[in-house]
């Protein structure tokens, strides 16, 4: 293998040669190495559509949250207009943060260092974030300060996707719809309520965030489709029963007699890098929780939204886990949880996770989720425990100098992806096991990475080259299905 | 009403001089100066834009009692 020691402004394809698609083969360099890592900060995080924080985490005008993109801390306000903003949080004259807070409200951020204060009140200023004032302007710069030209650096696009916010600071990328192409789905039923009302759902107060020492690719990677590590890594979880059905159940609280987790599960693969775990064919109903009160507000809520989407033509699955290329990665269901690894280094990661529940739950909904999701997400939840060991100790392993002269192994159902009615993706060959969604995120990840141009990037993508080589393997849908048929572990043990 | 200020607070923006020269100056040490305190109905909007400009709130309107 061979190591990347210059920046790739120039456009030389030189992660690509780490990233073997065709036989396989992903170098542990892209997961340790430096200037790999520098490469990233400087062309993959800069241009893509990033996942900033949750509109109601900002109701109200000077509402602020404090939020990362890659390697550059954020604001998220709300002016006294009532529109978002994503601004950069480093004051332009000597950069410190002008904001330390975790939340808050305020119309001005005023720097603590010198003093040059920003507002977000548009009666202030023209643009919020702008510069408002600047201490003994008259001594210190006479007429000459342009304070237009100081503002705050803004986020070139911003994106409300039924709460969800989103930035990119490149003005030339692709708007948010482009770049999230038919993965919208998933958003959705990750953002509109368990009845399917939509954008129905709220962020729960308080996100919870920590450090693991592991590359942010491991976590991206685990939900965008790993669901053939559940069975081992999830074994105790699963014995010990924290799920809806509570002991003696699964963790996601699946129904077993209506399908399970892994019968007609297909994972979906698109070539723009996002992919979820499951396909929106696979349909398992909410779970059996052991509360009356409960079980009757999920039944009714799984009736009212089965009753919607189908009078619009639409399938019910779609609920991951799943992950928006790069590093937003969520599932939709039990639980329902954002998950964000903001990269730190090549090996550390600050991992923050937000929290979803419907606007309308009542309380006791509320309160029954709030218990369910720490006992199996966050850094005490017992669920991502089980994850943090493996990818700690996998970067820990994969960091001494034999242990990166070999690859890792991504050969899982390689050439055996199935057509997918979808724009531009394809779906695995089995319930399990297979790392197509794996093998087309490091693909364009690389493409990223190697600051292949706008252009470049959207022409790769326009056609999923996987779907046409895909006919010669199997030569009819019909085929793929009686695959799967075969394969199924309906009583087995748990994927993902 | 009139304009109070706290020019222990004060350092020396300026924005009040920008928006409402009638009632605000700098001395030499670049602190606010008030030229007059009390404000008619008629300058209420430019007095008012004044002092929410201070991002430091060394400025502020009151009642004549206040």
């Amino acid at each position: 293998m061979t190591t990347v020691e210059e920046p790739t402004r120039t456009g030389a394809p030189q992660v690509r040669n780490l990233v073997d698609v065709k036989n396989g083969e992903i170098s542990r360099e892209i997961f340790i190495d430096e200037q790999i890592f520098k490469n990233e900060l400087e062309n993959l995080f800069p241009r893509a559509w990033l996942f900033v924080g949750h509109a109601t985490q900002v109701p109200e005008p000077g509402d602020f949250f404090s939020s990362w993109m890659g390697a550059d801390p954020v604001l998220l306000t709300r002016d006294d207009k009532g529109e978002l903003n994503v601004l950069l949080n480093s004051c332009r004259h000597r950069g410190m943060r002008v904001c330390r807070y975790d939340e808050g409200n305020t119309l001005q951020f005023t720097c603590p260092y010198h003093a040059w204060s920003y507002s977000i009140d548009g009666s202030l200023v023209d643009t919020p974030g702008a510069l408002h004032g600047v201490p003994q302007q008259k001594a210190a710069y006479g007429t000459n300060l342009e304070r237009e030209k100081w503002g705050l650096v803004r986020a070139a696009q911003v994106h409300n996707y039924k709460g969800l916010v989103f930035a990119n600071w490149d003005p030339e990328a692709p708007s948010f719809d482009e770049y999230v192409g038919d993965f919208h789905w998933w958003l959705d039923n990750l953002a509109d309520a368990f009845d399917g009302t939509e954008g129905g759902t709220e962020a729960f107060r308080g996100v919870h965030k920590w450090r693991i020492r592991s590359n942010w690719k491991f976590v991206s990677e685990n939900f965008l489709g790993d669901t053939y590590h559940g069975a081992s890594t999830h074994a105790s979880v699963e014995a010990v029963g924290i799920g809806p059905g509570g002991k003696g159940k699964r963790r996601h609280g699946e129904r077993q007699n209506e399908g399970g987790f892994s019968k007609g599960r297909m994972k979906t693969s698109f070539r723009r890098g996002h992919g979820a775990s499951d396909n929106l064919a696979y349909e398992i109903p909410y779970p059996e929780f052991e509360e009356a009160e409960l079980d009757e507000y999920f039944v009714a809520a799984w009736e009212k939204r089965k009753e919607k989407l189908q009078a619009e033509g639409r399938l019910l699955g779609g609920r991951g886990p799943a992950t928006l290329f790069p590093n937003m990665s969520f599932a939709a269901g039990f639980p329902r949880t954002i998950l964000v690894a903001h990269p730190i280094s090549p090996t550390e990661t600050e991992v923050w996770r937000w929290y979803l529940v419907d606007k309308s739950a009542p309380e006791k909904v509320r309160d029954w989720l709030r218990h369910y999701y720490m006992r199996y997400a966050g850094p005490a939840g017992m669920t991502e425990q089980d994850d943090m060991e493996n990818w700690d100790y996998a970067t820990e392993a994969s960091r001494g100098v034999v242990a990166r002269r070999y690859p890792y192994n991504y050969q899982q159902g390689l050439g055996q992806e199935t057509a997918s009615d979808l724009d531009g993706s394809v779906h695995s060959h089995h319930a399990i096991a297979g790392e197509v969604n794996a093998r087309a995120f490091y693909r364009r990840w690389a493409e990223f990475v190697d600051n292949l141009s706008w252009p470049e990037l959207t022409e790769l993508a326009r056609v999923d080259d996987r779907a046409t080589e895909r006919d010669a393997v199997v030569t009819d849908v019909a085929e793929g299905v009686k695959v799967l048929d075969a394969v199924d572990v309906v009583d087995g043990p748990p994927a993902q | 009403m009139q304009i109070k200020a706290d020019v222990g607070k004060c350092q020396g923006y300026g924005n009040c001089v920008d928006l409402d020269p009638e009632h605000f100056d700098l001395d030499d040490d670049g602190l606010v100066v008030l030229l007059r305190t009390s404000v008619d109905e008629a300058e209420l909007e430019k007095s008012g834009a004044a002092v929410r400009s201070c991002p430091v709130q060394a400025v502020w309107l009151a009642d004549h009692d206040g």
